[in-house]
């Protein structure tokens, strides 16, 4: 017979183990999967880009685990890959142009070192005239806590033929490298088929992140396509402000650094951060906008990417120094559209053109891309549609539209929209 | 869509998934069942515990409020695969947390004290948050500033009850219990539905993490 301090002594460890069974999942959960990625190795994972000239030019790029020299082989068939280009040095980060490409072309192309097979995929060049294309429009896929859902939109991401998809920003938190590693390991399902034009975000720029002085600057070194040429036009120039553009078919594409402009900085004049506005707002960075965009008049759609929102729901609001300083520019050269990360939702709003009636410019947020999903939304008065929920957002152009449709990542369509063309 | 700030259902369930499974090892350990031989001491256990069920309960408002915001339209429509989970839950939550806390026994002291803080919760989120451009620091400054604010009013109110409990002849309008579900309480949320709810917001909760969600799986 059991007795009376033998069996309370059973029901304490009875209630202790079923604490302990209660405990377990959501703690485990938390303490283990949501830091797994940050033990990613590199990937064997290529990426192709361009700079300014996507129908004949474009770059792919990859990293190695160690100092590696790499063959690239490439052709118009996947069994004839007849252009061979070998690194001149051995490289951790690798860039190689291939120039002299056909427009509106499918390439393969085969990655080699020591005689060992490193990756394979292929791109399809520019259209030397208009034709209708379709491209993917994502951001934010940091882990703010755990990598999110940016398995999931790039799992979806392999099942589209788009030209390209565009990453507005924050492709990662810290800056770690296992961070990027992991990026490109999840991006990779798609990047083999499907080109990549990013964009850079705050947390995306040069960091110490091993704290020996020095920043490391990974997003310059997976991305080399900028035109910044001037640098120290003030102390926050570091020469690592990231803009380019290119055209594809009908649509002339500005990337642009934005990348954060706090204005709620307290101990700052008018709450904006010196360091924000000044590595975005130099002199060279606001002449080229204006030159390129001035050159791009021609192009039915002007499309704009950079990662700080002009307006929108997030917790960043209105943003008066882009608005005052930025908006106006756009609106001069008639921008069709921008695109924003940042805040982590979807939103598409309108901002009234008052220079030229009627051209009124369409911003989308896409920071739905894995991060967590913003804490709240308030809608501004420009706000057409928002929600924080898991979606990816595409586009098709033809000559006279463009089309954004946005879905859920079960595929039911949140928002369609369409622009018509303002060249008849 | 309604012009306002309102909180994303996704930060609704994970805080559920933890105050639930708290809840859960409460229930499990039996610590509320807990007596205290020296009646000094039992008073100060209580307030502590009154003021724990507050926390309950002030975080009961903020799921009711999330879950209402959703469902009048603060967001679209086309993710209620992705949210409506997250939001039936929370809602019942809010509904479970809220009764045990205020509305078990009849105070009106207690239910003014709901009340009121539904009021504060309500105008801080909805009016005075969003009447600053950049709203992500007016939260993060001033959120447990509030919470803390209306813990020590319930605080004060715990004590008030504690000290009458033992001189019932003390009892005025304002302390009286002018009824107790507490047995109907327990019949509806008992530990079955509770053990439910916990296992459906922690796979809720998780789902998230990875763009699924309990509808989205089925």
């Amino acid at each position: 017979m059991m007795n009376i301090k033998d069996r309370n002594k059973n029901v304490i460890l009875t209630k202790v183990f079923l604490i302990v069974i209660l405990i377990m999942p959501l703690t485990l959960f938390y303490s283990l999967y949501l830091n797994l990625y940050i033990r990613t190795p590199v990937p064997d994972v290529a990426w192709v880009s361009w700079y300014d000239d996507p129908q004949h030019e474009v770059y792919i790029g990859w990293e190695t685990e160690d100092f590696e020299q790499c063959t690239v082989k490439y052709g118009t068939s996947r069994t004839e890959l007849d252009e061979i280009e070998t690194e001149g040095t051995a490289n951790q980060f690798h860039i190689m142009n291939l120039t002299s490409l056909s427009s509106n072309t499918r390439y393969y192309y085969e990655i080699d070192y020591d005689g060992k097979i490193y990756t394979t995929g292929e791109f399809r060049t520019a259209p030397s005239i208009y034709s209708p294309f379709s491209f993917g429009l994502t951001a934010d896929t940091q882990q703010k806590i755990g990598p999110g859902w940016h398995s999931h939109v790039a799992k979806i991401f392999d099942q589209k033929n788009y030209s390209f998809i565009a990453m507005v920003g924050d492709f990662v938190e810290d800056r770690y490298k296992a961070e990027w590693n992991d990026y490109f390991k999840r991006a990779g399902r798609w990047m083999d088929t499907i080109p990549l034009v990013p964009v850079q975000g705050n947390h995306d720029r040069a960091k110490d992140v091993d704290n020996d002085g020095e920043e490391e600057y990974f997003f310059g070194q997976y991305f080399p396509q900028s035109v910044d040429q001037v640098m120290n036009t003030n102390i926050y120039d570091t020469h690592q402000q990231f803009y380019f553009s290119f055209n594809w078919s009908s649509v002339h594409f500005q990337i642009l650094y934005f990348p954060e402009v706090d204005i709620d900085d307290e101990e700052e004049l008018h709450g904006i951060n010196p360091r924000d506005y000044n590595q975005s707002f130099t002199p060279d960075h606001l002449a080229w906008i204006e030159e390129d965009l001035a050159n791009a008049q021609d192009f039915p759609f002007r499309v704009s990417l950079f990662h700080c929102p002009i307006t929108g729901a997030g917790f960043y609001g209105e943003n008066f120094v882009l608005i005052n300083e930025l908006l106006p520019i756009l609106h001069q050269y008639n921008v069709t559209v921008t695109v924003h990360g940042h805040a982590h939702h979807f939103e598409r709003g309108i901002l009234k053109n008052n220079i030229h009636l009627g051209n009124d410019l369409t911003y989308f947020v896409v920071g739905t891309g894995g991060g967590l999903a913003d804490v709240g939304l308030c809608p501004v008065p420009e706000t057409e549609v928002c929600t924080a929920g898991p979606s990816y957002t595409e586009a098709h152009a033809t000559e006279d539209n463009l089309e954004f449709s946005t879905y859920t990542l079960s595929g039911e369509l949140i928002d369609s929209y369409v622009i018509e063309s303002e060249v008849k | 869509m309604i012009y306002t700030l309102t909180l994303n259902p996704f930060v609704g369930v994970q805080l559920a998934a933890v105050l639930q499974l708290i809840a859960m090892i409460i229930w499990t350990g039996e610590f509320h069942k807990i007596r205290i031989p020296n009646k000094n001491i039992e008073k100060v256990f209580t307030f502590f515990k009154e003021f724990f069920y507050n926390l309950f309960g002030l975080i009961g408002i903020l799921f009711i409020d999330i879950s209402i915001s959703w469902i009048i339209g603060s967001w679209s429509y086309a993710d209620w695969r992705f949210q409506l989970p997250s939001v039936l839950l929370i809602f019942i939550l809010g509904i479970e947390y809220t009764l045990y806390c205020y509305f078990q026994k009849g105070s009106l002291l207690k239910m003014i004290y709901a009340i009121l803080a539904s009021l504060t919760l309500t105008l801080f989120i909805h009016w005075w948050v969003p009447l600053e451009p950049v709203m992500g620091p007016r939260i993060e400054n001033n959120i447990l500033i509030i919470l803390g604010i209306l813990l020590a009013v319930y605080a004060v109110i715990s004590i008030i009850h504690v000290i009458v409990n033992g001189n019932n002849h003390r009892k005025r309008t304002f302390l009286r219990d002018y009824w107790d579900i507490t047995q109907k309480l327990q019949k509806i949320f008992n530990i079955k539905v509770n053990l439910i709810i916990w296992i459906l917001v922690t796979i809720q909760a998780m789902l998230c993490y990875f763009g699924y969600s309990l509808f989205a799986l089925l």
